[in-house]
C-alpha cells in the first residue's frame, strides 16, 4: 500500500511549482558556485606552483652551499590546493594558509593568503583576528547548498504533509480505507527524501562534470569517494528537516501555522543558532591578539631576554670567546621562547574555534558542516593536521641538518649552533621536502563520527516524536 | 431482513468529547444489507460523530461499532475493508485526473488489479462525463467531485457505505442523480448509512429514517410508517421539543 501512496506523492511533489522553482534555483547556484570555485582554484594552483618552485630553488641553493648565509632563506609551507574545498570550505578561508619556516633555526610563523589582481598570491603575517572571526553567512561550496537551500526545500516539502491532506479532505478518505497511520508518515517522509534526492544528486553530477570538463581539477577516486560520503551525510542532514516539517504538520491545525512554525525552526536552526556563538567572540574570555600583535609580543620576548642578560653580556664584552658561548647558550632559549609565544596563541585560537563549535553543536546545520568538513578533510581539522605536519617537517629538517653536520643525537631544534653546519654540498634528493599529505579516510571518518552520531540522534528523536504524534492525530 | 446479520451495527454507542460535550448518547443501530438508513438531525446532533465512530476516526467512550461483525475499535484495519465512505465535500488530489484519483483510492481499498477500462466503467456508471475521466480534478464542480467520490465507494465494492451529507450543496439534478446511484447500490445489497439534512430525499431513499437530537436517536420510522406520517412535521416537532427520555 505504501508503494501506491509513495508513487502518487512523489509525482505530486515533483510536479509542484514550489519544487520546480527551488530546483531551478539550486541548479543555478551549483553552476555559479562551480564557476567561482574553478576560478579560485586556478589561482590557488598557480600560486602553489610559484611557492613550490621558490621552495625548490631555496633548497637547491642550500644543497650546493649549506653555509652560505644567502641560502638560509625562509621556506613557505603552504597548503596544497584541494578540490575537496568545493565540498566544504568550512574554516579553510579563515584559517591561516601556511607557515613561514626558518630553515636553520626552528621558527614557524603563521601566514595568511592575499591575492593580487592577477590571482597570484603572496603571504604575509596575519594582521587580524580573522582566524576566529564569526563564520561567514555564505560560502560557495556544496555544503552551503545543502545546508541552506535544500534544508529549506525539505521544510517546504514536508510542512503540509498532514495538515495539507486534512485541509484537502483526503485524510479522512485515506483513513476510511485499511491504511496504517504509520504508512502515511513513512510515505510522506520517503517521498520528501526521494524528491530532495533529485536536486542533490543532480547538483553533485553537475559539480563533478564541471570540475572534470574544466580539466583543472584532477578527479581522483578519492574525490569521488568524498563526494559519496558527502551525499550520505546530506541525506542524514536533510532527513532532520523533513522530520521537522512533519513534526510541524502533526502539531498544528492548519498548513499556514505549520509553515510558519517550520520556517521559524529553519531560521533558528540554520541561520540564527550557527551564527550566534560568533557573537561570543566579543567577550573578554575569547579575546586574542591579532597576528601583528602576536609578533610584537614575540619581539618583546626577545627584548626581555636582552634585558635579562644585559649585565652578563656587558661583563663579557672584552672576552669574545665567553661572549659567544653566552650567545650560543641564550640564542636557542630566545628562539624557543619566541616560538612558544606563537604556538601558545595559535593553540588558543584553535581551542576557541573548538569551543565555539561545541556550542554550535545544538544546531543540526553546524553538525552537518562539521561532519562534511571532517569527511572532506577541510576546515579546522585540516589546519590542525597541516600544522602538525609543518611542525614535524620543521623538526625533521633541522634534525637532518644536524645529522649531516655531525651531530648524531639531535635533541631540540632550538639547541643548534649554526657554525657547526657542514660546509660540504648536500645531496639535494636527500634533503627533506615538504609536501602536505592528505588526511587518511579512516581518520577523517573518525573525526566526523561524533557529529554523525548527533545528527542520527536528532533523526531518531524526531522520528519517534512524529510517529507518536501522528498515531494520536485527529484525522477528522 | 432481520434474519440477516447487520453490516453496520452500533451497540450502546456513546461519545463524550474532551470538552465534556456528549455527542452520541447510547446509540443502538443495525443496518442490514440492501438497506438505506437516513440519519436526520440539526447541526451538532451527532450524525457525523456517529460516522466518525464507524470509521474509527475517534474512539467511542462506551459501546461498540461493528462493520460486518468486526469490532471497529479492536480491528480497525480489517473493519475498514468492508466499508466505504463519501464525505460532504469530496476533495481529492487536484493535480491528478479523475482516473488517477480513482486508481489511487481503489488501490488503497485493496483493488490492485484493475484496468483503465474498469475505472472508466465505474465513472460511466455514476454518470460522470466521459471527457472528465482524464481531466484534472481541480477543475471539477462539486457535483462532479461527489460523483467521483461515490465512484470511489463503488469501486471498493464494500458491503457497507457511509455517506456524510453527500447531497449537501448539490443542485437538484445532481442530487437526484446521486440518489439514483444509491438506489442501485442498495439493490446490489449494500448497507448504507447516510447522514443528511434533506428530509424530502431521506423519505424518498431511506428504508428507515432516524432523527438524532443532542446525541440521542429520538425517533425512528420505516418507509412504510412514513407513508402515513408527515416526516417534516415529525422532524420539526422533535427539533422544538425538549430532549426525550427514551
Amino acid at each position: 500500500m505504501i508503494k501506491y501512496m509513495l508513487k502518487r506523492q512523489v509525482v505530486e511533489d515533483i510536479l509542484s511549482l514550489t519544487f520546480l522553482i527551488n530546483f531551478v534555483l539550486i541548479l543555478g547556484v551549483v553552476l555559479a558556485f562551480s564557476l567561482i570555485f574553478l576560478s579560485d582554484y586556478r589561482g590557488q594552483l598557480a600560486d602553489y606552483a610559484v611557492k613550490s618552485a621558490k621552495n625548490e630553488r631555496t633548497l637547491r641553493h642550500f644543497s650546493e652551499d649549506p653555509r652560505n648565509a644567502n641560502a638560509y632563506a625562509n621556506m613557505q609551507l603552504v597548503m596544497k590546493p584541494r578540490a575537496e574545498r568545493f565540498i566544504s570550505l568550512s574554516y579553510e578561508d579563515r584559517s591561516p594558509q601556511g607557515f613561514y619556516f626558518r630553515m636553520l633555526s626552528y621558527e614557524l610563523r603563521v601566514l595568511s593568503r592575499k591575492e593580487d589582481v592577477s590571482g597570484i598570491g603572496w603571504y604575509i603575517p596575519v594582521t587580524t583576528r580573522e582566524f576566529i572571526s564569526p563564520p561567514a553567512f555564505f560560502s560557495p561550496d556544496l555544503t552551503f547548498i545543502v545546508q541552506f537551500l535544500l534544508s529549506f526545500l525539505a521544510v517546504i516539502l514536508a510542512f503540509n504533509a498532514v495538515t495539507g491532506e486534512k485541509e484537502a479532505g483526503t485524510l479522512r478518505l485515506i483513513y476510511s480505507n485499511p491504511a496504517k497511520r504509520s504508512h502515511l508518515v513513512a510515505m510522506k517522509y520517503l517521498s520528501a527524501m526521494l524528491t530532495l534526492g533529485l536536486p542533490l544528486l543532480l547538483s553533485l553530477i553537475i559539480a563533478t562534470v564541471m570540475l572534470e570538463v574544466s580539466s583543472i581539477v584532477p578527479l581522483a577516486s578519492g574525490f569521488l569517494y568524498n563526494l559519496m560520503m558527502f551525499a550520505l551525510l546530506s541525506f542524514l542532514y536533510l532527513s532532520v528537516f523533513v522530520l521537522i516539517g512533519l513534526f510541524c504538520s502533526t502539531v498544528t491545525r492548519t498548513s499556514r501555522h505549520s509553515l510558519v512554525l517550520g520556517l521559524l525552526f529553519w531560521l533558528f536552526l540554520v541561520v540564527i543558532l550557527p551564527k550566534s556563538p560568533g557573537l561570543l567572540l566579543n567577550l573578554k574570555r575569547f579575546d586574542v591578539p591579532t597576528g601583528e600583535r602576536i609578533e610584537s609580543l614575540v619581539e618583546k620576548t626577545s627584548q626581555d631576554f636582552q634585558e635579562k642578560y644585559k649585565k652578563e653580556a656587558m661583563a663579557l664584552r672584552d672576552n669574545e670567546e665567553a661572549f659567544m658561548r653566552l650567545v650560543n647558550r641564550v640564542g636557542p632559549e630566545v628562539d624557543q621562547a619566541r616560538q612558544g609565544v606563537r604556538d601558545q596563541y595559535l593553540t588558543r585560537k584553535i581551542a576557541i574555534v573548538k569551543t565555539l563549535r561545541k556550542i554550535n553543536m545544538i544546531s543540526p546545520a553546524s553538525l552537518y558542516e562539521y561532519a562534511t568538513s571532517s569527511v572532506a578533510g577541510t576546515g579546522i581539522f585540516h589546519f590542525e593536521n597541516f600544522w602538525n605536519q609543518a611542525r614535524q617537517f620543521g623538526n625533521g629538517f633541522i634534525s637532518f641538518v644536524k645529522q649531516i653536520s655531525g651531530d648524531k643525537e639531535p635533541s631540540s631544534p632550538f639547541q643548534f649552533d649554526i657554525r657547526s653546519i657542514t660546509n660540504k654540498p648536500i645531496d639535494y634528493n636527500a634533503i627533506p621536502k615538504f609536501e602536505e599529505k592528505e588526511i587518511r579516510p579512516g581518520e577523517r571518518i573518525k573525526e566526523a563520527l561524533p557529529y554523525v552520531a548527533l545528527l542520527a540522534l536528532y533523526n531518531l528523536f524526531l522520528f519517534t516524536f512524529v510517529f507518536y504524534k501522528f498515531g494520536r492525530y485527529d484525522v477528522r | 431482513m432481520t434474519n440477516q446479520q447487520p453490516i453496520l451495527k452500533a451497540d450502546d454507542l456513546s461519545k463524550r468529547y474532551e470538552d465534556g460535550v456528549l455527542a452520541v448518547d447510547h446509540l443502538n443501530l443495525n443496518i442490514y444489507p440492501g438497506e438505506v438508513y437516513c440519519l436526520l438531525g440539526a447541526n451538532g446532533a451527532g450524525k457525523t460523530t456517529t460516522i466518525n465512530l464507524f470509521l474509527n476516526f475517534i474512539p467511542p467512550t462506551t459501546g461498540t461499532c461493528y462493520v460486518n461483525g468486526i469490532d471497529v475499535t479492536k480491528d480497525p484495519l480489517e473493519a475498514k475493508k468492508y466499508v466505504s465512505f463519501v464525505s460532504e465535500n469530496v476533495m481529492l488530489y487536484g493535480n491528478f485526473t479523475a482516473r488517477q484519483n480513482l486508481d489511487f483510492f481503489a488501490k488503497l481499498g485493496g483493488k490492485t488489479n484493475l484496468a483503465k477500462s474498469d475505472y472508466y466503467q465505474v465513472m460511466r456508471r455514476v454518470s460522470l462525463q466521459e471527457k472528465a475521466f482524464e481531466q484534472r480534478v481541480k477543475n471539477f464542480s462539486k457535483g462532479m467531485r461527489q460523483k467521483l467520490g461515490i465512484s470511489i465507494a463503488v469501486i471498493k465494492d464494500a458491503p457497507g457505505i457511509l455517506l456524510d451529507e453527500p447531497t449537501s450543496g448539490l443542485d437538484p439534478k445532481a442530487a437526484e442523480e446521486f440518489l439514483e446511484i444509491l438506489e442501485e447500490l442498495k439493490k446490489e445489497g449494500k448497507a448504507i448509512l447516510m447522514s443528511t439534512h434533506d428530509i424530502f430525499r431521506a423519505k424518498e431513499i431511506g428504508d428507515r429514517v432516524g432523527i438524532m437530537k443532542e446525541g440521542r436517536l429520538v425517533m425512528e420510522r420505516t418507509r412504510e410508517e412514513l407513508q402515513y406520517e408527515d416526516l417534516v412535521k415529525i422532524y420539526i416537532d422533535y427539533m422544538k421539543s425538549e430532549p426525550l427520555k427514551i
